[in-house]
């Protein structure tokens, strides 16, 4: 098994697949058997992947939209809004597929077709994957996430990220083999011949301000503790949205270092969160969310800084590798999702966040997608989706974890 | 990082320590559990039903069977904790190949699975998710499935417990196959053999069984030694080489110089022959010819110095025509033809008119040969060594193929294990050994299985005059000091301009800036990447990068894979100065 990179800046569709294909092909020095893409909605896509299913036909490929650009092992990657980036997977002995359906009014049926597509293109329909990557439109993730549970089982780690535009005009698509859609879901699933492993965290840390969810509709917060939430949010954070209160307003990036999380579970007695980023304040003075949060729930306002986003890339690849069934040396790289709201008020770090990652994988290539929202597996083995997260998925050439 | 942040990443480090823990107690005691009943079981079925009740709980299953390969391919049913699994035939597709070629698979929905819709209802009624995993023995292929009638009741972590598991499954497998030779050696001898004859076979039995075991034990003590006993060796045997040479040295120096060089070769041929016993070394197969084997081995420096030491011993051939090629091991071939021809000529020492015939013939055989209670019925090309000795006694007949075992001095080897490596070769290559002795002499019979496809070309050898290099530079990449400076300071004695380096990390860091003619890599390397690794990065800086290998331990995969990238030659330590030499001159001409 190996794993290759590849990236471009270029700002025609045709010629920035062919640019990428070719560093990605250099590198992996075979035909993959697997492209992950990701790539900015600056490009016209369905271009770019007519040119990369010339470059390898058959081959699976699965991806979506990021913000801006992408991360490599070779730096940040995004030039006046283009920038795409793939990674190859090369493992003969393993197996992989993708498939994507578009949501329309039942995103659990959706996602139970795109999964169902991709197993029959790994050749394996019924067979249990060892991990299952997913790319979706914004707003129906958790269903996405159970839908997949519901047909697998929940001891699957499903990680992906939600895709991004570049400025929160609904530019968003995803993509598998030779379909863009813009309202969909894909799915890629990974049969390696070695093994995977993950991680799923955050920068943040909870404060001693929380509530309970008293009233919600959907991904809206409406009151907390009975009293408007958009109000209560405004005294936990000493006034940050107080200008958006008298008629509402958009909150990004104004609340990137004060989400709201939600207890999703304990280790030792300590709490670990799932984060729900407020995007809007509403002329009702409820907050419109990035992640469900259920009425009844515990919300806890959450803190990060920039210096704890900016290293935390680095410290949830370490946890990977740390809880990963291969040895370092046997890692062959990883794919990563960051929070686009954090990529962007830690932007001027990249070349930091590039350095720390090489330092955990030496000579190893990754690809990191900046998305509007995220999905991975907690250390309880919960799937999740949340927002202003990491997720991380490694893949290593040992078998026998 | 704050101190909480901290703590939580403790925490979550713990917890899943936590979990593993519990994973491994909980596999453990199954584990123990399996193995009491796979020794005080009394019948099949009983084992087999208490090896279910103890992966029961652990993979969480509600039935479990095992699934046996036939000749023809299909997989029947060979034992079940429900009747609705028995009885059934099963024909592998690309899920069961797959299961059938080691890699355990969780089905989640059965009814999605090419192999299971061809089931009947009740079968799948009653098995909605299943887990597979193989379960190998060196005789057959079976498969053990575990059952549950809910969708997805299997996961990863059921995964990683059936790889453990299927070991133990393996072993009741086994348990089953002995229980059912002993169960037909029984029928067999209570209608045409006597109690008495009974006893001579069980004790026959346990003798091989008993032999068996030896040959593992040195597998794996060659396996775990022999690469730290090479590194060692290579400094005994190069350095002699390299003080040899220089002609002013005062002659009871080189007498003593010489003593210590032959000391170390006779180490090494020990380590050798260790290896060849292990089980596991890779050794490539390719079609040969017995009679080619037979005149080279007589023209070779070897065998001249054995007619040297042994004058008057006569040695003939009778090698038969159009004798049919075999798929084999020339090196190993070689080595057991070798230990035959110095046994016969040592069982002649003293002996007046004493001869060795060396003969090759084609034979069919299609009964059982002596010592074996099945052979497979078919062509054999078959090599003879008979001497006119005074044979071997009966009680020495019985172990002479046991490690070690030797009435005489250690034998011309200088290592006690020339028969063991016979017998290794002759298991490893599908063959049988075949002994007839008795005062006329004794007589030696190694049966290959013939195939029908024409040789390979026939390999060219280099001169000694062509060893010395040109002032080519060469990397030495070696993580031992002492096997640095050695292949330095014969590199320079062969003309090279050396460099070395400690790691592969080091190697690429000097190629990066830096070219050479050659690599000289060495294949194990701790810690960092190894030669495999070093080689594949080495060759994206410089396509093509001629390359020598050189490890303490046989041809792995890892060397084949670097090959198959481009490296060259493969040397094992301890080498000599001429064999270095020819490596790196062959190399560097191609």
């Amino acid at each position: 098994m190996k794993l290759a990179s590849g990236w471009s800046t270029n700002s025609d569709p045709g010629m920035a697949a062919k640019e990428a294909f070719g560093r990605m092909s250099e590198k992996l020095g075979t035909h993959p058997h697997l492209i992950l893409l990701h790539s900015t909605c600056a490009y016209d896509n369905t271009i770019v992947l007519k040119h990369l299913r010339s470059l390898a036909p058959a081959v699976p490929l699965q991806g979506g939209t990021t913000c801006l650009g992408v991360l490599t092992e070779e730096g940040f990657h995004g030039d006046n809004q283009f920038g795409l980036g793939l990674l190859g997977v090369c493992d003969p002995e393993g197996g992989y597929g993708a498939g994507i359906a578009r949501q329309g009014d039942n995103p659990a049926k959706a996602a139970v077709s795109a999964l169902s597509r991709a197993l029959e293109q790994a050749g394996r329909p019924g067979e249990l994957p060892v991990a299952v990557v997913i790319t979706s439109c914004p707003g129906n993730e958790e269903t996405t996430i159970r839908a997949i549970e519901g047909y697998l089982g929940t001891d699957v780690p499903i990680l992906g990220g939600t895709s991004a535009d570049n400025d929160m005009t609904g530019q968003w698509q995803q993509f598998a083999n030779d379909s863009v859609v813009r309202d969909g879901v894909s799915v890629a699933v990974l049969f390696p011949s070695g093994n995977v492993s993950y991680a799923f965290h955050s920068g943040y840390e909870p404060t001693g301000h929380g509530g309970r969810a008293t009233r919600v509709s959907g991904r809206v917060l409406h009151e907390i503790d009975g009293r408007p939430a958009a109000v209560v949010y405004n005294e936990w954070t000493d006034g940050l949205i107080a200008d958006t209160l008298p008629g509402g307003g958009s909150l990004v990036p104004t609340t990137s270092f004060t989400p709201l999380g939600q207890p999703v579970g304990q280790v030792g007695g300590v709490t670990y969160h799932k984060l729900s980023y407020p995007t809007a304040s509403l002329p009702d003075k409820g907050l419109e969310l990035f992640a469900e949060i259920q009425q009844g729930s515990e919300v806890v306002l959450m803190k990060g800084t920039t210096a704890s986003l900016a290293s935390r890339a680095g410290r949830v690849a370490k946890a990977a590798i740390h809880n990963a069934p291969f040895s370092g040396s046997e890692t062959e790289g990883a794919l990563m999702l960051f929070c686009a709201g954090c990529m962007l008020v830690v932007r001027d770090r990249m070349d930091e966040i590039v350095s720390d990652l090489k330092g955990i994988l030496p000579n190893k290539s990754f690809l990191c997608s900046f998305t509007l929202g995220e999905q991975g597996c907690f250390i309880g083995g919960e799937n999740r989706h949340g927002n202003l997260m990491i997720a991380t998925l490694f893949l290593g050439s040992n078998r026998t974890g | 990082m704050s101190t909480s942040e901290e703590l939580r990443e403790a925490l979550l480090d713990l917890e899943e320590a936590r979990k593993k823990e519990a994973l491994h107690r909980r596999m453990a005691e199954a584990l123990l559990e399996g193995l009491h009943a796979l020794v005080t079981s009394k019948d099949p079925n009983t084992m087999f039903t208490r090896l279910f009740d103890a992966m029961k709980e652990p993979l969480e299953f509600d039935s479990a069977f095992v699934l046996l390969q036939n000749h023809d391919g299909a997989l029947v049913t060979l034992t079940t904790s429900s009747s609705v699994f028995a009885h059934r035939v099963w024909r592998p597709g690309a899920m069961l190949g797959r299961v059938l070629g080691g890699q355990p698979v969780a089905v989640f929905d059965t009814r999605l699975v090419e192999e299971w819709n061809t089931q009947p209802e009740e079968v799948l009624g009653a098995a909605r998710s299943a887990l597979h995993f193989s379960i190998r023995t060196t005789e057959r292929n079976a498969i053990m499935v575990c059952t549950h009638p809910d969708r997805a009741r299997f996961s990863k972590n059921h995964v990683t417990l059936a790889r453990r598991f299927s070991m133990l499954a393996t072993q009741a497998l086994q348990k089953l196959e002995s229980d059912e030779k002993l169960a037909d050696l029984e029928k067999q001898l209570e209608t045409q053999a006597s109690i008495a004859e009974l006893n001579r076979r069980l004790a026959e039995s346990e003798q091989k069984l008993s032999r068996a075991k030896k040959m593992e034990a040195v597998g794996l003590l060659a396996g775990g030694v022999a690469h730290d006993l090479n590194n060692i060796l290579t400094g005994i045997v190069s350095y002699p080489d390299l003080l040899l040479m220089d002609e002013d040295m005062r002659p009871e120096y080189r007498e003593a110089i010489e003593t210590i060089r032959d000391a170390g070769l006779r180490a090494a041929a020990v380590v050798d022959d260790l290896l060849t016993v292990a089980k596991g070394a890779a050794s490539p197969r390719e079609p040969l010819s017995l009679n080619a084997l037979v005149n080279d081995y007589l023209l070779s420096p070897e065998h001249q110095r054995l007619l040297e030491a042994d004058d008057g011993v006569v040695i003939e051939t009778e090698l038969g025509g159009d004798l049919l090629n075999i798929m084999g091991s020339p090196i190993h071939i070689t080595k057991a033809l070798m230990n035959l021809a110095y046994n016969a000529v040592e069982a002649l020492q003293g002996t007046e008119g004493g001869r060795v015939l060396v003969r090759t013939e084609n034979r069919y055989v299609d009964r059982p040969l002596k010592g074996y209670t099945e052979v497979r019925a078919g062509e054999y090309a078959v090599v003879s060594v008979r001497d006119n000795g005074s044979g071997i006694s009966p009680e020495d007949l019985e172990r002479i193929f046991e490690p070690f075992y030797t009435r005489k001095r250690m034998g011309r080897s200088g290592t006690g294990l020339g028969l063991t490596i016979v017998w290794n070769v002759m298991q490893d290559h599908g063959g049988y050994v075949d002994v007839t002795t008795g005062e006329g002499g004794t007589e030696f019979l190694l049966y290959f299985p013939a195939i029908r496809e024409a040789l390979a070309d026939a390999p060219s050898f280099l001169r000694f005059d062509d060893y010395r290099g040109n002032g080519e530079t060469v990397l030495v990449v070696d993580d031992l000091e002492d096997q640095r400076k050695t292949a330095c300071a014969i590199l320079r004695k062969l003309g090279y301009v050396p460099h070395s380096a400690e790691s592969g990390e080091k190697a690429l860091e000097y190629l990066s800036d830096h070219s050479v003619s050659i690599v000289l890599l060495d294949m194990i390397m701790e810690p960092g990447m190894n030669g495999m690794e070093t080689y594949r990065r080495i060759s994206a800086i410089h396509p093509g990068q001629k390359a020598v290998i050189a490890s303490g331990y046989s041809m792995s995969e890892d060397v084949v894979a670097a090959q198959h990238m481009g490296a060259g030659i493969f040397i094992k330590k301890p080498y000599t100065i001429a064999k270095l030499g020819q490596a790196l001159k062959e190399e560097l001409t191609k």
